[in-house]
């Protein structure tokens, strides 16, 4: 009786062995983080290579914004215009190419864009910094920048479908994604400053009051809707722009950074 | 200070200097410039902007505009090269193409002849308008004329392109400094690795790694010299294998045993090459020998309830008797 019981206590020696495959796991886990190390590979690099790479939506915002612009500049008045002239108020929505509803304009408009009075010693014949002509080149020009700005939002959304299907370095489409951001702050920038003259308008009109009221219109008051909305949409482009290449240097900079760490684990 | 602060710094200053550049850009087309008293019909100030300007009959006042649109292209010069200098830190700070980096925030230079020439038309369009009797610079607020306001703006342009100038060189010196160097320290960054010496330089831990990538080739084209020798030793053997054979059966096992091997490193290889992960396997140093039984069937291992020691067994039957070979306790053991 005494030997049974004795002989149930031998038992496997589980706990030996188990202990024996925590070391071997131990020893295999350690001895690959070294070769990791030394190859330079870090835990999140590897997470990349079978994570999917985010679609850069740079290309789409700018593409969308260029035609809500396009939409804007074809189809919202230029500007509104309400003044007191000899045979009453007058107030009109005047759209692209100076062309309001009935296609037609009253001479006293004419007189504040264009003024005939030429008997003043130095000025000229110009007192609100627009002419008609604006309404002409500025709609056009806008446009241009617009078309240039769809061009290349269609070129880096291709870029950016390609590199969803066959997953460039990420370095380098950084670079590819600042480089298009730079050229949203140009095209942003230039439009803003084309269609600032009509904004200044407003302070000229303060300021020139009488000589303006000689053309046979007073109490003049402009709204200038497209420029307006114009410049708010490039205001948008350019600080999205200056964000995503700010974005890029930081997100760059970090990666170098737990390259260099990884290094010295 | 850093090199990488010197970069960083830099790229805030082009920031500055961009911002700054649009603001010039956009306060210039904004507000007027300059009054002139008219004492015809109206007797009155009038006030002109950019836009008036240009279209004045007045030659002095086209002067003027003249060079107020030279200023405006000079700024414009300034945020093109400004975005440069910024695309040029962005490859920077990405650590590849470093020289191609380097070069465009050496392009950004540039700015300080833009901004110099922007200070200059700024000073002459100031004085300029100073001089004529009839023309005055407009007073936005009391006592603080509006082209004074610009000139502030070109002169702080051109304080940050100065300091960026500055910066790029200190950093392009450090980049000459930092290559000369690693030129020379090539042959002992091997020995540095191994020691674990601390690295200082974050650009330098950059040609170390270099450095570690070029070995690591090195090594891999070794590895396929060898494998390529295995491979022609193989075919050698293979060969006299069909001329000649051996009499012994356990020769004959044993190059079997070998021929398995190395067929089974050459997969093994083939795999390491196809990816970037390593196989955990190839990377144990030692593996504890006791961890592998030496006795034929089923291998065992038992620990002695009295001494608690632990000795390797084979199993033959369900039931089977042990004796602890420290102590000599006896016992049976069942499955």
């Amino acid at each position: 009786m005494k030997d049974t019981k004795e002989d149930s206590e031998f038992t496997f020696y589980s706990e030996v062995k188990s202990s024996r495959k925590m070391q071997k796991e131990k020893i295999l886990d350690e001895s690959f983080k070294k070769a990791e190390r030394s190859k330079g590979i870090k835990a999140e690099d590897k997470k990349g290579i079978t994570k999917k790479q985010p679609f850069l939506k740079l290309g789409i915002f700018f593409i969308i914004i260029a035609v809500i612009a396009l939409v804007i500049i074809n189809f919202l008045p230029w500007f509104f215009i309400r003044y007191d002239a000899e045979y009453g108020t007058i107030q009109e929505f005047y759209y692209k190419d100076f062309k309001n509803k009935d296609d037609s304009y009253y001479q006293s408009l004419e007189n504040i864009f264009d003024s005939q009075c030429t008997n003043y010693t130095i000025n000229s014949n110009n007192f609100i910094g627009i002419s008609k002509d604006d309404f002409f080149k500025g709609p056009k020009i806008s446009s241009n920048a617009f078309y240039v700005l769809i061009l290349s939002g269609l070129i880096f959304t291709i870029i950016s479908i390609i590199d969803y299907l066959r997953h460039y370095s990420k370095i380098i489409i950084s670079i590819i994604h600042s480089l298009f951001a730079t050229t949203g702050v140009v095209i942003g920038t230039f439009i803003i400053l084309s269609n600032l003259k009509f904004l200044s308008v407003h302070f000229i009109i303060f300021f020139n009051k009488a000589f303006i009221e000689t053309s046979g219109a007073t109490n003049i008051r402009f709204i200038f809707f497209a420029p307006l909305f114009l410049i708010i949409i490039s205001i948008a482009i350019v600080l999205i722009s200056v964000i995503t290449i700010n974005i890029n240097l930081r997100e760059l900079d970090k990666k170098r950074k737990s390259r260099i760490t990884s290094l010295d684990k | 200070m850093e090199r990488r602060d010197l970069v960083k710094n830099s790229q805030r200053l082009t920031f500055w200097i961009i911002l700054l550049s649009i603001v010039g850009l956009v306060l210039i087309s904004l507000f007027p410039w300059i009054s002139i008293s008219e004492m015809d019909e109206v007797k009155e100030d009038l006030v002109f902007n950019l836009e008036m300007m240009k279209k004045s009959d007045n030659q002095a006042i086209n002067d003027i505009a003249r060079q107020i649109e030279i200023i405006n292209v000079s700024l414009w010069s300034l945020i093109i090269l400004g975005l440069i200098s910024l695309i040029g830190a962005t490859i920077h700070s990405s650590g590849k193409y470093l020289i191609m980096g380097q070069v465009l925030l050496m392009v950004g230079c540039v700015m300080i002849i833009s901004s110099i020439f922007t200070l200059h038309v700024h000073l002459s369009v100031y004085t300029n308008i100073e001089e004529h009797l009839i023309i005055s610079s407009m007073d936005l607020f009391p006592h603080i004329k509006y082209s004074f306001i610009l000139l502030i703006t070109s002169i702080v342009i051109f304080i940050c392109s100065a300091v960026y100038v500055v910066l790029i060189i200190f950093n392009l010196v450090d980049t000459i400094k930092n290559i000369l160097k690693s030129k020379i320290e090539t042959s002992h960054i091997p020995d540095q690795i191994e020691h674990n010496e601390p690295v200082t330089n974050i650009d330098d831990k950059d040609v170390e790694l270099k450095e570690i990538f070029r070995e690591k080739i090195k090594n891999k084209n070794v590895q396929k010299k060898e494998s390529r020798n295995i491979n022609q030793n193989m075919d050698n053997i293979n060969k006299s294998k069909g001329k000649t054979k051996s009499p012994f059966k356990d020769e004959k096992t044993h190059e079997n045993k070998v021929e398995e091997q190395i067929i089974k490193s050459k997969q093994d290889n083939k795999i390491s090459e196809k990816s970037d992960i390593i196989p955990k396997e190839k990377h144990i140093d030692k593996i504890p020998s006791n961890l592998e039984n030496p006795l034929k069937g089923i291998p065992l291992t038992v620990k002695c309830p009295r001494c608690r020691y632990v000795f390797p067994i084979e199993k033959t039957k369900k039931e089977i008797k042990i004796e602890c070979p420290k102590c000599g306790k006896t016992g049976t053991l069942k499955t």
